[in-house]
């Protein structure tokens, strides 16, 4: 944990509600460490999707500065960011956005389209991922044939596919039962472990929380208490962010 | 193409809106590759240079005829090679369907097998056809078809020649001729001497429905044409001299300006797919913009999402149109079953490429709008469910 992967300094963002501006972040400071597994907490409305938008460069700051890997990627055009995404960033979302109409092995393909990559070895990376998140056996399938815990493992095979050095997921497993959420952040785990991705997981599930490695509250667009710094006695931890998170969580 | 699988997936999300958009776009490409042929053959400027038969019509009305002298007087036109008349008899055979099968003439019969010289018949039985004033000859497919034969006696019943006995006439079949154009010609006409019905008709005698003649030299076909033309410019009946075809269309063109109607049938057809179409591609648009949305943050370009959405709607028309037009050239092959005396219309390169054109304007007025609408869509509002 040397590092500094992404550092946010100073950024604003606001939505225009009709014609009044609605400030959702003000002012955040954050920075993350290559490597590290970092759970963002917070009540619903207080700008945790917004800020990983801005982290996955989905969307653009009103103001500060975005640096990745010592890059500012707010200052990229539109089209540089997009293509940086496709390099840099997998993304985890919690209705696992995957396409129906496509196996499972093509849909975590698709990342592999916007590279040189040949139809061969296309299929052979996607294996590859498959096997990684355990559903090597079922490439053939289609997203409604698969219950939602293999849907949202196929969403991280689609994440890691194009081997990007962060992941950022969004309520991976806000719509998942106990244990295929646990399995789910087990994987999650795996990845950070073991292949060293750098995870930025929102979530309002404490039990979630501590699969990471950090936690962060977050309310009302400002980031107010590190919650855990270093998971030492992961019972107990969970206990102090139970008690921190009860009130405002769902 | 890689994303060729993403865009075969997306047009087959519903198999059952696909076809019918599928099915609607075939139609039409099928009707523009039958009608354009026919449109065609009515535009076309009549050109009467390289040809060696041509037939004198009266100018103004198709229900006009040619008293007979003119034949004797285009016959005497020097670079005249040899020239015939023939009248349209009509009547009935057995009744109105088998007559239908095929049509009767009153000819000039020596002159007017010396002309058709596709038609082949022996020569005992041309000379029995020229001597014998009831006799009357038909073609391969018409014989076989009613069971003639040599020798048969052949009923018609007229309606528009009636004779003193009424509108029953009786022929002598002494010939049957094939055509030297091969299987597939027209071998239906039934033909008669002229002189014999001339002379048992009670009206209208000595009137020719044409005067058909070949020439010595087909280099001479335009002005031969107009030198006939203006010599019976002041005459009880002005004279059209053109190509059979030509014959045949401007018939058809005094029932109205068929090439028009055609073109605007096919005009009504393209505009009401291209709505149906167009509602259609951009429903099947908005459905997925969510997942468009997803192909977005997944690092596709606005350029590779507008791909994806032009190209459904490029293999989908593009697709039914080479379907269509296919179809179409197929069965133009049987046109000559429908109107034997038009030469069979055929699908031109050019009516091909119109189609083809067609097709990728289809695609463009009605992909490009849902394609945009796709590549604006913001992604974070999107997966904002
Ligand atoms: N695209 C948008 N347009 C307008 N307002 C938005 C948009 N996205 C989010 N918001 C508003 O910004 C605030 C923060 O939203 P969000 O980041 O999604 O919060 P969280 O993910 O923590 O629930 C909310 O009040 C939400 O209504
Ligand atoms: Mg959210």
């Amino acid at each position: 944990m040397s590092k500094t992967l992404i550092k946010i300094s100073g950024v604003s963002k606001q939505y225009l509600q009709g014609n009044t501006p609605v400030p959702v972040l003000e002012n955040l400071n954050l920075t993350i460490e290559e490597g590290d597994f970092l759970a963002l907490m917070g009540p619903s409305g207080s700008g945790k999707t917004t800020l990983l938008n801005l982290i996955g460069g989905l969307d653009q700051p009103d103001s500060g500065t975005i640096d990745f890997d010592g890059q500012c990627i707010n200052a990229f055009s539109s089209s540089l960011l997009t293509k940086w995404r496709s390099q840099q960033v997998g993304f985890v979302f919690q209705f696992y956005n995957l396409l129906p109409i496509l196996t499972a092995r093509k849909n975590v393909e698709l990342p592999l389209l916007l590279t040189a990559l040949s139809g061969q070895q296309r299929k052979f990376r996607a294996d590859t991922a498959l096997e990684i998140v355990g559903l090597a056996e079922r490439a053939e399938h289609k997203p409604g044939e698969l219950s939602g815990g293999q849907q949202q493992r196929v969403a991280i095979a689609r994440a890691i596919v194009s081997d990007p050095s962060l992941i950022v997921c969004d309520e991976p497993t806000g719509d998942l039962d106990r244990q295929s959420a646990d399995e789910i952040l087990n994987l999650l785990q795996v990845l950070n472990s073991e292949h060293g991705k750098t995870i930025i997981m929102v979530t309002h599930d404490p039990k979630a929380a501590r699969y990471a490695k950090h936690g962060l509250y977050m309310d009302k667009g400002k980031l107010v208490s590190e919650v855990v710094s270093e998971i030492v006695d992961e019972a107990e931890m969970a206990e102090a962010r139970q008690q921190t998170i009860e009130e405002p969580g769902t | 193409m890689k994303y060729f699988g993403l865009i075969l997936a997306s047009l087959w999300r519903k198999p059952l809106r696909t076809s019918l958009t599928a099915a609607t776009l075939l139609v039409a490409f099928l009707l523009f590759g039958l009608l354009e042929p026919v449109s065609q053959m009515f535009s076309d400027s009549s050109n009467l240079a390289g040809e060696s038969r041509l037939w004198v019509s009266p100018r103004h009305s198709i229900s006009d005829m040619l008293p007979v002298r003119y034949h004797q007087q285009i016959q005497q036109i020097e670079g005249i090679d040899t020239a015939a008349h023939q009248t349209w008899f009509g009547g009935v055979y057995i009744d109105a369907i088998s007559s239908s099968a095929f049509t009767r003439w009153a000819v000039s019969a020596e002159e007017f097998m010396q002309i058709n010289s596709q038609m082949v018949l022996p020569q005992e039985q041309l000379n029995a056809f020229i001597n014998i004033p009831t006799a009357a000859v038909v073609g391969r497919a018409t014989a076989e078809r009613f069971g003639m034969k040599l020798g048969d006696k052949i009923p018609l019943t007229a309606d528009i020649w009636h004779n003193e006995d009424g509108s029953h006439w009786t022929f002598d079949l002494v010939g049957i001729y094939d055509s030297a154009e091969g299987e597939n010609a027209d071998t239906s006409r039934m033909l008669i001497n002229y002189d014999y019905f001339d002379e048992y008709r009670i009206v209208g005698k000595g009137i020719v429905s044409n005067v058909v003649f070949t020439l010595d030299d087909v280099e001479r076909s335009a002005s031969i044409a107009t030198e006939i033309d203006s010599m019976f410019s002041n005459s009880q009946m002005e004279t059209l001299t053109s190509t059979e075809q030509d014959y045949l269309l401007n018939q058809l063109s005094q029932v109205g300006n068929i090439g028009l109607i055609v073109r605007a049938i096919m005009g009504a057809v393209f505009f009401t797919i291209l709505l149906l179409t167009a509602n259609t591609m951009s429903q099947a648009v908005r459905e997925r913009l969510a997942e468009l949305a997803v192909l977005k943050t997944l690092g596709f370009q606005n350029q590779n999402i507008l791909l994806i959405v032009l190209a459904e709607a490029f293999l989908l028309s593009l697709i039914t149109a080479a379907i269509g037009l296919g179809l179409a050239a197929y069965l133009l092959q049987y046109s000559e079953y429908i109107v034997p005396q038009i030469t069979t219309l055929n699908l031109g390169m050019s009516s091909v490429m119109t189609g083809l054109l067609i097709a990728v304007a289809l695609s463009l007025i009605v992909g490009l709008p849902p394609a945009m609408q796709a590549t604006r869509v913001n992604i974070a509002a999107a997966l904002q469910r």
